[in-house]
């Protein structure tokens, strides 16, 4: 706490030095006098535009977007043109890549070394850039210049953001949040069946199973979806997450014992008890087998067709081949239930990492409160997802400047119970704005004329249907890992432990090898540099 | 004296391309001292950490790298093989077609599937092979029993192998068409004079010319031994034929995920550039022995 | 050809005919799977009910790519790098593989040459100090960095030099009594004879330059420079999961259509360029006349 009032004092000396700088450079002191309404005594404005045009040159992690009008482009639209006249800052792209290709670039650029101003870098290379003193203190910048809203984001995550971006109490880089929405599943029920075969909806594993097998037999369905990847903590569309963690099992997750010492999801008994349940199910036909060999997309095709009907997912499912199956179906009713429940009547869930993101600044680059500044707007806007900003394009948040996804944590839960309030009278539509206020309409829409519009009914259900749930805080079991990175040791060891794993849990659960082999697999695990990595993320925890 | 002027030409002839390659190709191969570092991008080549052999060596001891090895080497023969005996034989096939409206209409629809992504084409190939596919209901017709296709170790390679000559068969078919164009047609005729038959002719007198066209291919395949071809494979895959199916690019890939590691995927083209030479090398020097033909 | 001759149409050409179509409707079934994806809608592809025939029929996947004005940027990028490149890799194809086809006694140091070409095609230096070598030549963002660095294609050098060697002996001898030079010879008597060879190379450098796009990617910073195949792998390549993009983001995707559709660009120029190609392999050495 000392140390924090030290950084903000000095962070306060510092702006009003380089204010004073500035005045005296350029004679523009009526311009800062100007844009220091608020009082001389506050931090800073988190929002004033710079006294002089700052370029900031960009390495830009975006798609093509098709969908934005000619004359507009990924680095000059409406929102970028917004941002530049607000802050007084041009934003250039220095180049432009999407996914893997993006990470590429940025591996090249740092060979290299002509790194652009600004970059979005994963963990790994943040480590890299911190060694090698190439990026941007970005301690006292944060400290004055972050706008309370952007704050309160981080604040979110209970700390875990700005920690991982902060090395020997520096903060180097801003990390982004991601809502934590995104790695809960729930399991996803074909409603109408439900209702039309008079069954509850299910609530513990057996219940499922039961439902599961219904629905083979009087709607023809297949069993219960997978995916080849079985569990996958980040996202995991048909995965078995939700069956281990009901047996209180969290493969691939680092947690802590009853003790307090770091261990390994995947080789705990737990997940022997899940594995030999998941291989009964599969034998009995509940699963169909053929999840082994199917890629996501193919089992897509089992859902939109309407050949299955209960599933694991998480909340945005709506968005993506739900509407595919309404589409094809418009009888098809989805729900989300926070089920498998366990004993104690809980849903349990693990966590992701909120952060996995990482915007850096290039060292010697004289204006780090211009990028901040962007980001403070952009999380703003986001929220109100370009509204009073955007008229002719349609809001895309990659076409702002920094492809830096900032969320609260909670942002998707809580959105929708605003939403909710409002449908149930207990608070005024005047009250939503923004994202709330689009979720609302889309309500409206869709229920005037149910799945015309499949945006709205997109909207309405990802939001009403699959986040909500995730509000009751009293039905929810979070498990939190304690540790998210890589080690040293996993650098070298870490493909072929996980190989270990995939090739055994996937065999077990096929039945090509007995139960027991789980018990090797674990003797294997260790020895083969599982206890080494066990101790270095003890360590790391710390 | 003529040839020594000719000799200037002919150097003048290759000197564009020659530096070309010299430039884009030999340069940047002072970039393989990657495989010998602990390669940190920020640092670059001259500031990386030297470990010497540490990268090869981690890659032969990984517990299973005998089975990758082993896959990669097998699955590629056997595409290799594969890969010059169907072109060859849809190219006699088509040389003896007498339609040739239709059959240059065939030459081109075969090279078609060449430009299919395997995304794509694993999309098409996993439903046709699943459990109540077209494949799998000709055998349930024939043997009762539906199998597991792209489960099983046993069958998962040979799945691999053919769509991979479907694929690509056309490519190869094209080469060797072109090379049949090649064959002296009075060769031909003296052979009818003396009376063969059709398959006579082909055997005395087009494979024997295409023969050469043939050694060249396989001896360029060859290189290619340590390469079973990613992205088939990636996309076709899962863990329960990770036995058959792991090969060292997959393997690669994976460990990439879990930490860029620029050194390990130097050392690894290194090795599989060394191990193509030599090859090609050696069936370089077999094939001037034993066929009297120099490809190169 | 060579076998009819005047002969009538047999039983066995019927027959082989028969199995040769088979062999190609085996070719044909999944690349009509492709097209009428990629006319196909969003949600019935994704349900799997599109085989033959397009189910609920648009053009929405082609709209989507070309709608965008960079859509003919990104095709003028292309056509200029298949002409440019095209004909680079045509010249020096044909300038490498002459010579190299000499007899070492006719050409010393042809061998050395060989070698080099040999193992520049066998190795590599990885990414990083290959986009070093062309950022240091400043030709990152002009069209020459698509072209230069694949200018010699040594697998087509390769084989076009071995097609140059089958060409009868006595062709090079009568050239020389008539008194040309290396260059004429190569032009007015090499190149006729080797059309069928030529035009197999030249249809595999103008694939591999239209359909090329991981060299744009990384060579090109600016979106107006990238070309066809670059920009349409932006345009169906979600972000990866991984990255810090939102999962609802990811709906604006429906690989399967895009990915059809892609292909089918992919494989126009094909159907343009290889039916006139064609006429090539037909003649070829059969003029033979230079044998009298």
């Amino acid at each position: 706490m000392k140390k924090t009032l030290g950084i903000l004092i000095i962070c306060a000396l510092m702006v009003l030095t380089a204010c004073s700088g500035n005045n005296g450079n350029e004679n523009s002191s009526n311009n800062t006098g100007g844009n220091a309404a608020g009082g001389t005594t506050e931090p800073a404005d988190p929002y004033a535009p710079m006294t002089e045009t700052v370029t900031i040159s960009i390495g830009k992690e975006a798609a093509v977007d098709p969908k934005l009008p000619s004359g507009s482009t990924i680095e000059d639209n409406e929102l970028t043109r917004y941002f530049a006249e607000k802050l007084n800052v041009k934003y250039t792209n220095e180049w432009q890549a999407t996914g893997d290709a993006y990470m590429q670039k940025v591996g090249l650029t740092l060979s290299t070394g002509d790194i652009p101003d600004v970059m979005i870098v994963d963990k790994q290379q943040l480590v890299q850039l911190v060694n090698a003193d190439l990026i941007e203190d970005l301690t006292s910048t944060y400290e004055s210049f972050v706008s309370p809203a952007l704050k309160a984001a981080y604040d979110s995550t209970d700390g875990y953001s700005l920690a991982s971006a902060t090395f020997d109490g520096k903060l180097m880089a801003f990390p982004n949040v991601s809502p934590g929405a995104d790695a809960q599943n729930m399991l996803w029920v074909r409603q109408d069946w439900l209702d039309e075969l008079q069954l509850e909806a299910p609530q513990t594993m057996d219940d499922i199973i039961n439902v599961t097998k219904a629905f083979m037999d009087k709607k023809g369905s297949v069993g219960l979806l997978g995916n080849q990847v079985i569990v996958n903590i980040g996202t995991s569309v048909f995965g078995f997450d939700s069956i281990f963690s009901a047996y209180n099992a969290y493969p691939q997750l680092w947690t802590e014992d009853a003790s307090g010492n770091a261990v390994y999801g995947s080789i705990q008994p737990e997940v022997k008890e899940a594995l030999a349940k998941i291989r009964g199910w599969v034998q009995e036909g509940v699963i169909d087998k053929e999840f082994a060999v199917k890629k996501n997309e193919q089992v897509n095709e089992l859902v939109v067709s309407g050949k299955a009907g209960i599933f694991f997912g998480p909340w945005w499912l709506p968005f993506g081949m739900l509407a595919d199956s309404v589409a094809q179906d418009s009888k098809a009713e989805w729900v989300s239930y926070l089920s498998p429940l366990s004993p104690e009547g809980k849903m349990n869930t693990h966590m992701a990492s909120p952060t996995t993101r990482y915007l850096v600044v290039k060292k010697g680059f004289k204006h780090p409160e211009a990028v901040l500044k962007t980001l403070n707007m952009q999380f703003d806007a986001d929220q109100l997802q370009g509204e009073g900003i955007v008229e002719k394009d349609a809001y895309n948040w990659m076409n702002m400047p920094f492809s830096l996804l900032l969320s609260n944590y909670d942002d998707k839960e809580k959105k929708a119970k605003l939403v909710q309030d409002v449908i149930d009278g207990k608070a005024n539509a005047d009250t939503l704005q923004g994202e709330t206020k689009q979720i609302y309409n889309s309500y409206l829409k869709d229920k005037e004329n149910p799945k015309k519009d499949l945006a709205a009914w997109s909207q309405r259900h990802a939001f009403l249907t699959g986040a909500l749930p995730l509000i009751q805080d009293e039905k929810i079991n979070r498990k939190v890992g304690i540790y998210y990175d890589q080690t040293d040791t996993m650098r070298t060891k870490w493909a072929n432990l996980r190989k270990l794993e995939d090739e055994t849990f996937l065999k077990i659960i096929m039945g090509n090898e007995p139960v027991e082999s789980f018990d090797s697999f674990v003797d294997k695990w260790k020895s083969q540099g599982g206890d080494q990595i066990t101790k270095e993320i003890a360590e790391a925890a710390k | 004296m003529r040839d020594s002027k000719n000799s200037l030409h002919y150097h003048l002839m290759l000197a564009p391309g020659m530096i070309l390659l010299i430039i884009f190709g030999i340069v940047p191969l002072f970039g393989m001292a990657i495989a010998f570092q602990d390669f940190i991008p920020v640092k670059g080549i001259f500031g990386s950490k030297w470990i010497g052999l540490e990268n090869f060596k981690y890659m032969f001891e990984l517990d299973d790298s005998k089975t990758i090895f082993f896959n990669t080497i097998f699955i590629s023969v056997m595409k290799m093989l594969m890969n010059v005996l169907i072109p060859v034989f849809t190219a006699l096939l088509l040389h003896e077609i007498v339609f040739n409206r239709l059959k240059r209409w065939m030459q081109t629809i075969i090279y078609l599937p060449h430009f299919l992504s395997w995304v794509i084409l694993a999309g098409i190939l996993t439903d046709m092979l699943s459990q109540n596919g077209i494949v799998n209901q000709v055998v349930t017709a024939i043997a009762g029993e539906p199998i597991f296709f792209l489960g099983s170790n046993n069958w998962f390679p040979v799945v691999v192998v053919l769509s991979d000559v479907w694929k690509e068969f056309g490519f190869n078919t094209i080469i060797f068409i072109a090379a049949l164009t090649a064959i002296n047609p009075s060769l031909y005729e003296a052979a009818s004079i003396d009376g063969a038959g059709r398959i006579r002719k082909i055997w005395s007198v087009t494979l024997p010319g295409i023969l050469p066209t043939i050694i060249l291919v396989s001896t360029l395949n060859i290189g290619n031994i340590l390469n079973a071809g990613f992205d088939q494979i990636y996309n076709l895959y899962n863990p329960l034929v990770y036995e058959s199916g792991d090969i060292i690019d997959t393997y690669v890939y994976r460990i990439g995920l879990v930490q860029y590691q620029y050194g390990l995927a130097t050392a690894v083209g290194a090795l599989k550039s060394v191990v193509g030479f030599i090859l090609i090398f050696v069936s370089y020097k077999l094939a001037s022995r034993f066929a009297g033909y120099r490809i190169f | 050809m060579p076998l009819t001759g005047k002969r009538g149409i047999r039983t066995t050409d019927i027959i082989l005919t028969l199995v040769m179509l088979l062999i190609t409707l085996l070719c044909l079934l999944p690349l009509i799977n492709v097209v009428s994806l990629s006319f196909s809608g969003k949600s019935a592809a994704a349900s799997g009910a599109v085989t033959l025939f397009p189910v609920d029929f648009t053009f929405y996947s082609y709209e989507y790519m070309f709608k965008d004005s960079r859509f003919f940027d990104a095709f003028g990028v292309s056509v200029k790098r298949v002409l440019l490149g095209g004909a680079i890799n045509f010249v020096l194809t044909i300038m490498m593989a002459y010579p190299l086809a000499r007899e070492r006694q006719e050409f010393r140091g042809r061998d050395i040459y060989m070698w080099v070409i040999v193992f520049t095609m066998m190795f590599t230096g990885g990414l990083i100090p290959w986009y070093m070598v062309v950022k240091s030549l400043h030709l990152t963002d002009t069209i020459w960095a698509l072209v230069l660095p694949t200018a010699v294609p040594i697998f087509n050098v390769i084989l076009l030099m071995n097609f140059f060697r089958g060409l009868p002996k006595e062709i090079n001898e009568s050239a020389k009594m008539d008194g040309a030079g290396p260059w004429r010879t190569l032009i007015t008597i090499a190149v006729p004879l080797a059309m069928p060879a030529i035009a197999t190379v030249t249809l595999f450098s103008i694939v591999s330059h239209w359909n090329a796009f991981f060299d744009g990617l990384i060579l090109m910073n600016k979106q107006h420079n990238i070309p066809l195949q670059t920009y349409i792998q932006q345009l169906v390549v979600a972000p990866s999961i991984t990255s810090s993009t939102r999962p609802e983001d990811l709906i604006n995707f429906s690989q399967r259509t895009f990915n059809a559709a892609k292909i089918v660009v992919t494989m126009l120029p094909i159907l343009i360029i290889y039916p006139f190609l064609q006429r090539y392999f037909v003649h070829g050495i059969t003029l033979g006349s230079v044998k009298e």
